[in-house]
């Protein structure tokens, strides 16, 4: 699926993985908090090797927070209950303690005074910014988005990449796979083009959108712009 | 008419004053043992279908063939071939022992297909969410299956 790929992010940088559906982008986001298995190679996070045999994946994933094209909250529990479940159940924290840094979790993304709602009473973007506070509440290193505004209507987007936005202010390490070209162009330090499950192209956004190497990155970024 | 042998034969206050105490022993060894079941066939069916969550293929195969033989078997056979069979290779076990394994047997094959349909409901995204913040996978299910089934909140229909 992936053939030699080597990437690397440095902190507090933004990468903006972009490539036509089937080209692995999210295969290479899920390798890095091996919810996808490599089958060779390495994944290096923070200083340690997440593929070395008998590394601890459950405490490495403390420290990559994930947000998913789906949300996947949990529909049982609420805002709160969702972002402090994994402060509870793996850090051990007592319930008082995970709400505090719930709340604070939730209201860096706004949602703060929405706490008690349930994941079906919030709309797609008030469901993603949960997800996205439910990855914060555990202060991870680096933040993995995988297409985090596709599932959502048009006009929900914009609070998503809001809150995105100022987490890249914050100098939150980011990976983000998405099609989402003008905040791209907007926010990200560097674009990687993939194709056939390896890295084509990769440079500052400028480079990418405007005068790419490859005549296919061209080509895809006007296709995706077209429809934008 | 015949009430008086109507009488004597089906309300006999004689005859139930004596038997009354093995009546009471009777319904006594029957709550104990339906209790001695279910929390043994509950808990064996609980365990073998969070085994069969680790898609370990020898184990998985061995409970799958485990639920459908004791889901298929009546329970009164396995009575039977515990209690007057066993005997023959050594086995020798009171009908009380035999009756409680026979029947948590049973209710842990069925236990156990319910519990996995339950593990399996839980849709794959949340379960990769919560490996995503690091909980780990008996914990998952723990949490998971049960809260999800016995939560109303989860049969509300969605408006976004």
């Amino acid at each position: 699926m992936l053939k030699g790929i080597d990437l690397a992010v440095a902190q507090g940088e933004l990468v903006f993985i972009i490539g036509p559906s089937g080209s692995g982008k999210s295969t290479l986001l899920r390798c890095c908090n091996r919810l996808e298995e490599p089958t060779r190679g390495s994944v290096v996070v923070d200083g340690t090797d997440i593929t070395r045999p008998g590394v601890d994946i459950n405490r490495v994933r403390q420290k990559i927070g994930m947000v998913f094209q789906q949300f996947n909250l949990y529909p049982h529990m609420n805002a709160l209950g969702n972002v402090t479940l994994a402060l509870q159940k793996v850090l051990g924290k007592s319930r008082a303690e995970s709400a505090e840094i719930g709340i604070r979790a939730l209201a860096r993304v706004g949602l703060a005074e929405k706490a008690s709602a349930y994941p079906n009473e919030l709309s797609g973007g008030q469901q993603q910014r949960v997800a996205i506070a439910r990855a914060l509440a555990l202060e991870p290193r680096i933040l993995l988005f995988d297409e985090p505004t596709s599932a959502l209507d048009p006009e929900l987007v914009g609070s998503v990449l809001k809150v995105m936005r100022e987490l890249r202010e914050s100098g939150m390490t980011m990976v983000v796979v998405s099609h989402e070209m003008e905040f791209a162009r907007a926010a990200a330090d560097r674009v990687v083009f993939m194709d056939h499950g390896a890295i084509l192209e990769s440079g500052r956004p400028e480079q990418i959108f405007s005068r790419p190497e490859h005549a296919r990155v061209g080509e895809f970024v006007a296709t995706i712009s077209r429809q934008a | 008419m015949e009430l008086q042998r109507l009488v004597f034969s089906f309300f006999n206050a004689e005859v139930a004053a004596r038997y009354w105490p093995d009546i009471v022993y009777g319904m006594w060894v029957t709550t104990y043992l339906g209790a001695a079941v279910i929390a043994a066939g509950l808990a064996a069916g609980l365990g073998l279908a969070m085994l069969r969550s680790f898609h370990f293929r020898p184990a998985s195969f061995a409970i799958v063939l485990f639920a459908d033989v004791f889901r298929a078997l009546p329970p009164l056979v396995v009575i039977i071939v515990l209690f007057f069979a066993f005997p023959y290779v050594g086995l020798a076990m009171s009908a009380f022992t035999a009756t409680w394994l026979a029947l948590s047997l049973v209710l842990a094959a069925f236990a156990e297909e319910i519990f996995w349909a339950g593990i399996l409901s839980v849709p794959k995204g949340q379960t990769e969410a919560a490996r995503s913040t690091g909980c780990r996978a008996c914990r998952r299910s723990r949490t998971w299956s049960f809260r999800r089934r016995s939560g109303s909140r989860f049969r509300r229909s969605p408006t976004a």
